[in-house]
């Protein structure tokens, strides 16, 4: 059996990439897959800490499917926001779409 | 309501009513103007007639509340009807009905015809309510009313510069006087309550209720609006410029009205004056030197109307030197006399400037002035009375102020008035010699035909100068009677008596006439004066003894200096505070608005930024549990 | 008669003429117009009504109506008039109607214009008209807020500028009443916003001392309080012809009559400790406004600073606590109401016509329009206080109060009527007489219609001016009354 620890470390690494990611890419596609990515570290910490907390885990499985789920549909309405917004903007690079900024 | 009370009211109100009437709606009827005024004002001189024959002695009063005041009494308005102000009301009006008919002549044609006639109505009601009132405040009002209407009638050729600036000048200095006026006014209302003329003058005699200082000083503050008023001390200067206004207009405000107001005002209140000797004595140098200041100035002035302007101030400061040494019959007879003479002067050279065009008198000489037969016989006998040559009116009215002066102000200030007295009497020579005698002659020889109008408008002149030179000659017999109907228990002074003094001043006029003569007169005279030879003396004469450029190199400069800084600190400093606080806003919104930077990136950041503090700080906090 | 609701109605008039004048399509100019003349029309006949039932011997409240609004927070409908806000109602009929008729030649927008002037004349009613906090203050913002449109979409030079100026002093003055106000509602012993309870809830002198200050300046500012006065000659510059007229003549009005109704009625003590720094400002006021006055160049900027000048009388007067000082305050706020509505009336013709208002430029107006240039000569002699008209007895009876109370402050305020006077001349004779200082058009003089408005006006003044009891008799016995109170 995998240590605790080994898998919070692993989910970690994996939300710091993410957050990497979603930091360092202009792209909103890639900033997406890097959202992607801590939403699965996030999975995985949820995994792990049911099964070891002595509760129901099944619990936590049945959560982890349903974030499953609602990544998947926000990613479809992500990037069909994303493909609206390429249509009237012609870019999808972050640093040039700032018209809300005060 | 009785028959005075009902004849004064009508005496104030009839103008009044004229005034509106013509300012509202007759101004395109200049016929019909003239006719409501003279009407009016005939009315009013009637009504005065009828009062001065009415109260003989005594006085008569009648008020309404015109203000509440806190006291709940309310201060009240009305008239007073005595010897004093009755008297006073007939020379106002007389003077005032002599100006408007001789006005149908002088203004005929003028385009702003119906409004003179309008602002004249309305300077003979507030004259005619200054005199009557029975309130200082009320004084007070028509006080100020006179100076609107002085205002008006000084700048009536408002499109000119000249007119308009001395208009301006008059009306503001004058207020500076009127300040003095309001508080001092005030300063009664607040001790007394009211302002009631015969009540703060017996408060202030003996037995009143008024210490010594409180009077004093009320007399001071009061003396600033007579000084201001009738052009004497430092603020006579507005009354030379005041001279731009057409010539009848300066025949009404220089003789009976206007500037005589302050004199009036002085013996109106001379019980409360006569309770601060100090400062009558202040007002006794401040006259006798006015006197012989504005002598010297009328000297050396090449203006016709300015020479009389001088010496309206001259004369006016031997009024009140009167007054100040205690009569008020004698002061007062000189007013009379002075309107008389003052106004005749007036009138007459009104005549040669309507001829010649211009106010200069070596200019009106050679316009071959003699052929004005009226105006010549007003000029002259005029100034023989401004110089105090007997039988002419000026000589009995100056003879009893210099007797006043000889038994009550001490040998200084004898003398002082006797140097003015000579000085007068060679200021009117060298006018008349000037204006009458040795001009070249480049008029026409042969004057056109005169119009049926010119005609009629000579007429309309030349009556009332005919009927005030007769007036000089008769006038100064009037002044026992005065002085009885004045002042009934005091002895009647011996004017007539041919002593020491009246042969002095008679002497002095002599001198005066003949050195005049000598200089400006007799056949080859240079037609230049003593003074001259002393260029310096001369332009400090001409030029106002330099009072006006001291105070536009001092006041004047001095308030719109003030003015610019206190506008520059307005705008630099209050202003640019609320400014600088806006804009210190705006920036500041700025600043922080940059955090708002659009990019998404920057804002995760700062939010994972602000996560990862708080759960070190939670943990931290947990720890320290 | 007497049983109809005359105030509630008043106030109604100018609303209703707001109500007609959205129901109107802005098309229709002219019957926009008419709606509005019928409005004011009908403000100044129900005026005159009150004027008829009120009964000038008595002291107190008159014409009363109550009504419970939100009696859980104590706030009730509560109007009523006395001696001291009955000549503001006139004042503000009279500068109302004469507005209206001054712009009728306006063609910009003109449903937009009526419809907030009518907002703000409601508002001036229901502030005179109001004893209760809550709707005084409603009423007080539902006045100041429509200014800013109708200066900055309406005006003239440098409009946002000025109208944002004086919007943000406004709420300024605002923020400092509303907390006052808040204030006294909690520390009160009964919990209402009824002034007439408040008047008796007995204030402790420490609440009185801190709680004085902010509702002294708050309305202070709208009243052109020195040193907060500064928006108002830039309002006044910015703002058209009517919306000037009813600012000066109207609105500085608001502030005083807040100071007096909310400030010393609830405050006396209060008002009492700080009496000498409201005189020693009014005093500044006085003497501060007639000396920038003098070095103007834009006449509408004169007549602002001559209104922070005349305001400073109304402070004064307020300030000595005394009958006289009353007297002369609600005075000088009618009359100065009245003098300066005049006085932008006669301007706005002259700025309508040659399309300046710089005195440098202009020059021997008397002759070209010689009745236009008369009103705005009586506007300027009754700022100059010329006896024989209404400023001069106000004037008077503030000096009289001051001189009992502060001798030296009312000597040098005496002594300012130099300056008065000589800012006052110096328009008259630079823009008035002489001559043109540059070629003009030729312009016809203002026409019977447009004159009407100024002719009321200016009869009034001349008609108070010629017998100052008209109105006094109407202010003093509440004058009195409210003295009394103070002690």
């Amino acid at each position: 059996m995998v240590s605790l620890n080994a898998v919070l470390g692993v989910a970690t690494m994996l939300f710091g990439i993410g957050l990497y990611g979603l930091l360092q890419r202009r792209s909103l596609v890639a900033m997406l897959i890097s959202l992607e990515l801590m939403l699965a570290a996030v999975s995985m910490n949820v995994i792990a800490l049911t099964s070891r907390a002595g509760a129901d885990a099944s619990m936590g499985q049945v959560v982890v499917l349903i974030l499953i789920g609602v990544a998947a549909a926000e990613a479809a309405v992500a990037l069909s926001l994303f493909v609206a917004i390429h249509r009237s903007a012609h870019t999808i690079d972050v640093e040039q779409l700032s018209e809300m900024k005060g | 309501m009785s028959g005075p009370i009902q004849a004064a009211l009508l005496a104030q109100a009839a103008p009044l009513a004229a005034s509106a009437a013509i300012l509202l709606g007759l101004r395109r009827h200049p016929a019909a103007a003239a006719a409501v005024a003279i009407a009016a004002l005939g009315a009013g001189f009637a009504a005065s007639t009828y009062l001065v024959l009415a109260v003989a002695n005594g006085s008569a009063m009648a008020q309404a509340v015109w203000l509440p005041m806190a006291d709940g009494r309310g201060l009240a308005f009305g008239v007073l009807l005595d010897t004093l102000s009755t008297t006073m009301a007939l020379v106002v009006s007389a003077v005032t009905l002599a100006v408007m008919v001789y006005s149908l002549g002088y203004m005929a044609g003028d385009p702003g015809f119906a409004r003179y006639y309008g602002f004249l109505s309305l300077f003979a009601a507030a004259m005619l309510g200054l005199v009557l009132a029975s309130n200082l405040l009320q004084t007070l009002v028509f006080w100020e009313l006179v100076g609107l209407a002085s205002f008006l009638l000084i700048g009536f050729w408002f499109d000119r510069p000249g007119p308009a600036a001395a208009a301006r000048k008059a009306f503001i200095m004058t207020r500076v006087g009127d300040v003095g006026f309001l508080l001092g006014v005030l300063l009664l209302i607040r001790t007394l309550g009211n302002a009631t003329i015969p009540e703060l003058v017996a408060q202030a005699g003996p037995g009143g209720a008024f210490s010594p200082r409180f009077t004093a000083i009320v007399a001071s503050l009061l003396l600033m609006g007579v000084i201001g008023k009738s052009a004497q001390g430092p603020l006579f200067t507005w009354l030379p410029d005041a001279m731009e206004g057409p010539t009848p207009v300066s025949a009404l405000l220089h003789s009976a009205t206007m500037v005589a107001a302050g004199v009036y005002l002085v013996a109106r209140l001379h019980g409360l004056f006569a309770a601060a000797p100090d400062v009558m004595r202040v007002l006794l140098w401040v006259s006798l030197v006015t006197a012989v200041a504005a002598a010297t100035m009328a000297m050396v002035a090449e203006d016709i109307k300015r020479v009389l302007a001088y010496s309206s101030i001259s004369q006016l400061a031997y009024m009140l030197m009167a007054l100040a040494a205690g009569s008020v019959a004698a002061g007062f007879f000189h007013l009379v006399t002075h309107a008389g003479f003052k106004a005749l002067l007036f009138l007459s050279s009104g005549i040669f400037i309507h001829h010649a065009h211009s106010n200069a008198m070596r200019e009106i000489a050679a316009h071959s002035p003699t052929r004005q037969r009226a105006a010549t016989i007003g000029l002259v006998s005029g100034s023989l009375a401004l110089a105090g040559v007997i039988p002419f009116s000026g000589y009995f009215s100056k003879e009893a102020v210099l007797a006043t002066l000889g038994v009550h102000a001490g040998a200084a200030a004898l003398v002082l008035a006797y140097l003015g007295a000579g000085l007068t009497a060679y200021y009117a020579a060298r006018m008349v010699f000037l204006t009458l005698r040795g001009g070249q002659q480049h008029g026409s020889p042969t004057a056109p035909h005169p119009t049926l109008a010119q005609q009629a408008a000579a007429t309309m002149m030349g009556v009332p100068v005919l009927v005030l030179s007769a007036l000089t000659l008769i006038l100064g017999w009037t002044g026992s009677w005065l002085a009885a109907r004045l002042s009934p228990g005091a002895e009647p002074h011996a004017a007539l008596e041919l002593g020491a003094g009246p042969l002095t001043a008679l002497a002095l006029a002599g001198l005066g006439i003949a050195l005049a003569w000598r200089e400006y007169g007799a056949k080859g005279a240079a037609r230049t004066g003593f003074v001259d030879r002393f260029p310096a003396l001369r332009a400090f004469f001409a030029d106002n003894w330099y009072l006006d450029r001291l105070y536009g190199a001092s006041v004047v400069r001095a308030a719109g200096w003030l003015s610019r800084a206190a506008r520059w600190h307005d705008q630099q400093v209050l202003d640019g505070a609320g400014d600088g606080l806006a804009a210190g806003t705006t920036r500041g919104g700025r600043m922080l608005a940059r955090v708002q930077g659009g990019q998404v990136q920057m804002y995760v950041a700062i939010a994972v930024a602000v996560l990862v503090a708080l759960a070190v700080w939670l943990a931290y906090a947990e720890g320290l549990r | 008669m007497s049983d109809l609701p005359l105030l509630t109605l008043l106030v109604l008039c100018p609303f209703a003429g707001l109500v007609a004048v959205l129901l109107i399509p802005g098309r229709y100019a002219q019957a926009l117009r008419i709606a509005a003349a019928l409005s004011a029309l009908a403000s100044c006949v129900v005026t005159a009504l009150i004027v008829r039932a009120f009964d000038a011997h008595a002291a107190g409240y008159q014409l009363v109506e109550r009504g419970a609004w939100l009696p859980e927070a104590g706030i009730g409908y509560h109007v009523g008039v006395d001696g001291l806000s009955l000549p503001l109602l006139v004042l503000t009929a009279i500068v109302y109607l004469t507005g209206v008729l001054v712009m009728w030649e306006l063609e910009l927008r003109v449903k937009e214009f009526f419809a907030f002037m009518t907002l703000l004349v409601t508002g001036v009613f229901g502030v005179f008209v109001s004893l209760d906090l809550f709707f005084f203050l409603f009423y007080y913002e539902v006045a100041v807020l429509p200014m800013y449109l109708l200066i900055a979409v309406w005006g003239s030079t440098r409009k946002e500028y000025g109208a944002m100026k004086l919007t943000l002093y406004l709420l300024a003055g605002t923020a400092l009443v509303v907390p006052a106000v808040l204030a006294l509602y909690v520390t009160a012993t009964v919990h209402t916003f009824d002034l007439t309870q408040l008047a008796h809830a007995g204030f402790s002198p420490t609440v009185q001392r801190i709680v004085f200050p902010f509702l002294f300046l708050g309305f202070g500012v709208l009243a052109g309080l020195w040193p907060f006065h500064t928006w108002s000659p830039v309002g006044h510059v910015a703002a058209p012809t009517a919306v000037s007229m009813l600012h000066a003549g109207v609105l500085m009005k608001l502030g005083a009559y807040g100071i007096l109704r909310v400030a010393m009625t609830l405050l006396p003590e209060g008002a009492a400790y700080w009496g000498h720094t409201a005189a020693l400002l009014a005093t500044i006021n006085i003497v501060y406004g007639a000396l920038v006055a003098l070095s103007q160049t834009d006449l509408k900027f004169v007549i602002g600073y001559s209104s922070v000048s005349h305001m400073g009388i109304v402070l004064l007067g307020l300030a000595t606590m005394s009958v006289d000082g009353i007297n002369g305050a609600v005075m000088q706020m009618f009359s100065h109401g009245i003098m300066t509505a005049l006085f932008f009336a006669a301007v706005g013709f002259i700025y309508d016509r040659y399309h300046t208002r710089e005195i440098a430029r202009l020059g021997g107006l008397s002759r070209a329009v010689p009745v236009a240039s008369a009103f705005f000569i009586i506007a300027a002699l009754t700022g100059a206080g010329i006896p024989g008209l209404a400023s001069f007895w106000a004037e008077l009876l503030v000096f009289l109060g001051a001189l009992r109370t502060w001798p030296v402050l009312a000597v040098i305020v005496v002594g300012a009527l130099i300056v008065t006077l000589a800012y006052s001349i110096r328009v008259i004779v630079l823009a008035f007489f002489g001559e043109p200082r540059e070629p003009h058009p030729v312009v016809a003089d203002i026409t019977p219609f447009l004159s009407l408005p100024r002719a009321i006006l200016a009869a009034v003044l001349l008609v108070l001016g010629f017998y100052p009891r008209l109105i006094l008799d109407v202010i003093d016995p509440a004058a009195r009354a409210f003295v009394e109170a103070l002690r």
